[in-house]
């Protein structure tokens, strides 16, 4: 956490919920806006307000920039399994986790909009236990573990994301030969 | 895994014609609403299972990307034979086409030419038999297309398509060649309307009569050309369609230029 004023900003992807780092990444990836511009946006989507940033100094600035570290302690392995209240979500029982073609197909139909992006990749391989076999794939029941997911820790799912994203890229290329 | 790979085709030799119109059909489809949709579809076509068999419930992506890879003979072009092995069936020659069966063939073709590639065999591929001086003898065209085309299905596609390929070589250069016959009045409707534009009164109405007969009869011109063949007697029918097709349509180019 990094201290500017009154503000405490999470730093780093362990501290960023799943829908914190989504609009992070979005921001790093925008290429219409400049640097100093990109690390303005974070703070406003982290909670920055307009009163802060209008009074917000160049050494605060930097202080900030500085700080904040999407990559630090990045965590290597996957988690198999958590809870929310009584509910409870496995995403596999073996000893590895293998992503299935169905997930992934559900994964992409999703995404398409370009919204949640991390929260509907996690929200497609994390099944609730004592789930219907025909409602793992029902988009209104998955839709609902998004909103639910959106305020889990980025870095203990920060794996998954990479591990998909890497599936994603390996399938492409096998298409294209 | 094993399973999959020991049912997966090796080549397109082993791909049948209602295997490979399947595949044509995933491959052109806009209704996936996801890729990997595509190649699910893709592989169960080629194992010939269903999209929702078990056997792809819990296929993993890596498994799926190994298959497709298996299955890259797909995007490499078909190996072109001419005569399916084992036929009992001999390709007409396209010189001895016959006016009804090019019509038919046209029918056909203009829908798809792949989806219709059957009913492209079902004409040309014909039972032969040698007469007493032991010239060539095709089967009459009378029998039934559906029931035919069906046996065509089952053919390896690479001792198919070529027939394809070739009949459309002939096509194009038929319809070049008398490309006078089959060039109609112009019916651009903004050039029509310019005319009408010309006219008044009687005039006006007869242009407007004879454009709209002229539409009719582009609408029904193969009917309106075996009409006029048959001097309007309908009994004369199967005569002028089983002439040839390249005699017929020289006669017709010679009434033209005479005319």
């Amino acid at each position: 956490m990094i201290k500017i004023n009154e503000f405490v900003f999470p730093t780093g992807i362990n501290e960023l919920t799943l829908e914190q780092f989504e609009g992070v990444s979005k921001i790093f990836n925008d290429t219409e806006k400049s640097e100093i511009d990109k690390y303005i946006s974070i703070m406003e989507l982290l909670g920055a307000n307009e009163t802060f940033i209008n009074d917000l100094s160049d050494d605060n600035l930097f202080k900030f920039i500085k700080g904040f570290n999407t990559d630090d302690n990045l965590k290597k392995k996957k988690i198999k399994n958590f809870k929310i209240g009584d509910r409870q979500f496995v995403s596999h029982t073996d000893k590895e986790f293998v992503l299935k073609a169905k997930d992934l197909s559900m994964i992409e139909k999703l995404i398409k909009d370009g919204n949640n992006i991390f929260s509907k990749m996690i929200a497609v391989i994390f099944k609730e236990v004592g789930t219907l076999p025909k409602d793992t794939y029902d988009k209104d029941k998955v839709l609902e573990k998004v909103e639910l997911f959106k305020d889990l820790n980025a870095g203990l799912y920060f794996p998954y994301i990479v591990y998909i994203s890497e599936k994603i890229n390996k399938k492409l290329t096998s298409i294209n030969g | 895994m094993d399973k999959f790979i020991e049912l997966l085709p090796k080549s397109w030799n082993d791909i049948t014609l209602e295997v490979y119109q399947e595949i044509y059909e995933i491959e052109n489809s806009t209704e996936f609403e996801s890729n990997t949709d595509f190649l699910l579809e893709l592989l169960a076509c080629v194992l010939q299972i269903g999209s929702d068999d078990e056997m792809l419930e819990d296929i993993s992506i890596d498994e799926v990307c190994v298959l497709i890879d298996r299955i890259s003979w797909i995007r490499k072009p078909l190996n072109i034979k001419f005569q399916p092995r084992n036929c009992k069936y001999t390709a007409k020659s396209f010189n001895k086409i016959t006016l009804g069966e090019f019509i038919d063939i046209e029918h056909y073709l203009s829908k798809d030419n792949i989806l219709n590639i059957h009913y492209l065999c079902a004409i040309m591929y014909r039972r032969v038999k040698l007469d007493e001086w032991d010239n060539t003898i095709y089967e009459p065209y009378n029998y039934d297309i559906e029931e035919r085309s069906k046996e065509f299905l089952d053919y390896s596609i690479v001792s198919i398509i070529g027939i394809l390929d070739s009949y459309m070589n002939f096509r194009n250069n038929f319809l070049e060649n008398y490309k006078p016959l089959f060039e109609g009045d112009d019916h651009n409707e903004e050039i029509v309307e310019d005319e009408y534009n010309q006219l008044e009164g009687r005039d006006l109405i007869d242009a407007k009569i004879e454009h709209e007969q002229n539409k009719i009869k582009q609408k029904w011109s193969w009917d309106a050309l075996i009409w006029e063949l048959c001097n309007e007697d309908i009994t004369k029918f199967d005569e002028v369609t089983d002439s040839n097709l390249i005699l017929v349509f020289n006669m017709l180019a010679m009434k033209k230029s005479l005319s």
